[in-house]
């Protein structure tokens, strides 16, 4: 069984606010496969770019919603691919993910790549359904 | 019970580019629920020689040919369950976004874009989950226990000595997903910065000490995810690989990107566990 997650608050789809090709989240096989998350505001939909801490912190405020709107909760996460703008920002990235994330935190490779549209930080990950 | 650990080729000999290129990754590896496949870069069907094209031509290229693998797999494009795509620049966004739409006009995938170095010169490269079939093992209704792993060698737990926010692995339903290791040295914990090959061959122990800490081992692994710090190791990388992975390697996907500790190498993993947790 395969089935989409439809975005719980308007601004998370980015199909429909930018034409990203993509569902928000896929479940299957007991798992939640996750699209790419940047700091958009829920509500709006605008981009909310900042610092690697606020939109980190957006980040997981968006997927929180995302996840316990499918039943599942940030505690639930398996893996995370952490992207960031550069790497020399790693601890601060490592300050706000401690918070959401304070036991038994999920698998983790953090990546220095290019992000969309400017974002510094974006997270990727596959959850416990 | 163990599940089985199967290698996926393309039916056409001449789109199977590692086996061509005598590269040690599979195309695909089908375990459990799902079919996890090898970054995928442009190459003519006909001839099988890599294909350096614009980006709307290589994503192209390279979506026809997951098509294809995903139906020597037994699964479907409709079965992708995510997708990423590495693509050189993101000023290209929208190009492949363009292409990508054709492949996928409903329930499209979960999907992460972002722009990274690339092996070979190549402008976009695209890997994939998908579930082996409609019918899994696991009803959506599961609710798989979720357990974290520890390596049996303390010197070993990177994230818990240096007090990171991640956990060595977890073990989830009938897989363990590692997070990225380095070349640690397991009598010191130290970083053991030799040679390429020596950083490879280290993390590669590393690796095989962590899945058989939780009752697997190298020879469960479905896909690897590698990141160089230096785009030219990659043929180095494939020398060790070699001594790792004779027969059956996992599919894996590679680029280059900054690192931190002066690593030449990151790898991580997701490997079929040895046993259900009960």
């Amino acid at each position: 069984m395969r089935s989409v997650i439809s975005a719980p608050v308007p601004g998370l789809d980015l199909r429909r606010e930018y034409g990203h090709h993509q569902s928000p989240a896929i479940r299957a096989g007991g798992l939640i496969f996750c699209s790419g998350m940047v700091a958009i505001n829920p509500e709006t939909g605008e981009r909310e770019h900042g610092t690697v801490t606020s939109e980190a912190q957006r980040i997981f405020e968006n997927l929180k919603l995302l996840l316990e709107s499918a039943g599942s909760s940030l505690e639930r996460i398996v893996q995370v691919h952490a992207m960031i703008y550069d790497r020399i920002e790693y601890d601060v990235l490592n300050r706000v993910y401690r918070r959401y994330v304070p036991n038994a935190p999920p698998a983790r490779t953090v990546m220095s790549v290019q992000i969309e549209a400017g974002f510094k930080v974006m997270l990727d990950v596959i959850v416990a359904a | 019970m163990t599940l089985p650990r199967q290698v996926i080729r393309p039916g056409n000999p001449s789109l199977d580019a590692s086996r061509r290129a005598n590269l040690p990754f599979s195309p695909a590896v089908r375990g459990g629920d799902f079919v996890f496949l090898s970054g995928i870069a442009a190459i003519d069907p006909a001839t099988g020689e890599p294909v350096h094209g614009t980006v709307a031509a290589e994503t192209r290229q390279i979506l026809r040919r997951l098509d294809q693998l995903l139906q020597a797999a037994g699964s479907s494009l409709a079965n992708v369950v995510k997708v990423n795509v590495l693509i050189y620049s993101m000023l290209e966004y929208d190009n492949m976004n363009s292409v990508y739409r054709e492949f996928f006009p409903t329930d499209s995938p979960a999907r992460t874009v972002c722009g990274a170095k690339l092996i070979g010169g190549h402008k976009v490269e695209i890997e994939c989950v998908a579930l082996a079939s409609a019918t899994g093992l696991h009803p959506s209704a599961d609710r798989l226990p979720r357990n974290v792993i520890q390596p049996a060698n303390p010197k070993l737990n990177v994230s818990r000595n240096a007090n990171l926010p991640h956990s060595p692995g977890i073990w989830t339903g009938d897989y363990i997903f590692l997070s990225g290791m380095g070349p640690v040295d397991p009598l010191t914990g130290g970083r053991n910065l030799g040679p390429i090959a020596e950083q490879i061959r280290q993390t590669l122990r590393n690796m095989a000490h962590m899945l058989e800490s939780a009752g697997s081992g190298l020879d469960r692994i479905v896909k690897m995810t590698v990141v160089l710090a230096d785009a030219g190791d990659y043929d180095e990388m494939n020398r060790v690989w070699r001594e790792f992975f004779p027969m059956d390697p996992p599919a894996r996907t590679t680029c280059a990107l900054q690192l931190s500790n002066g690593n030449g190498v990151e790898i991580e993993c997701i490997a079929l566990a040895g046993k259900r947790p009960s």
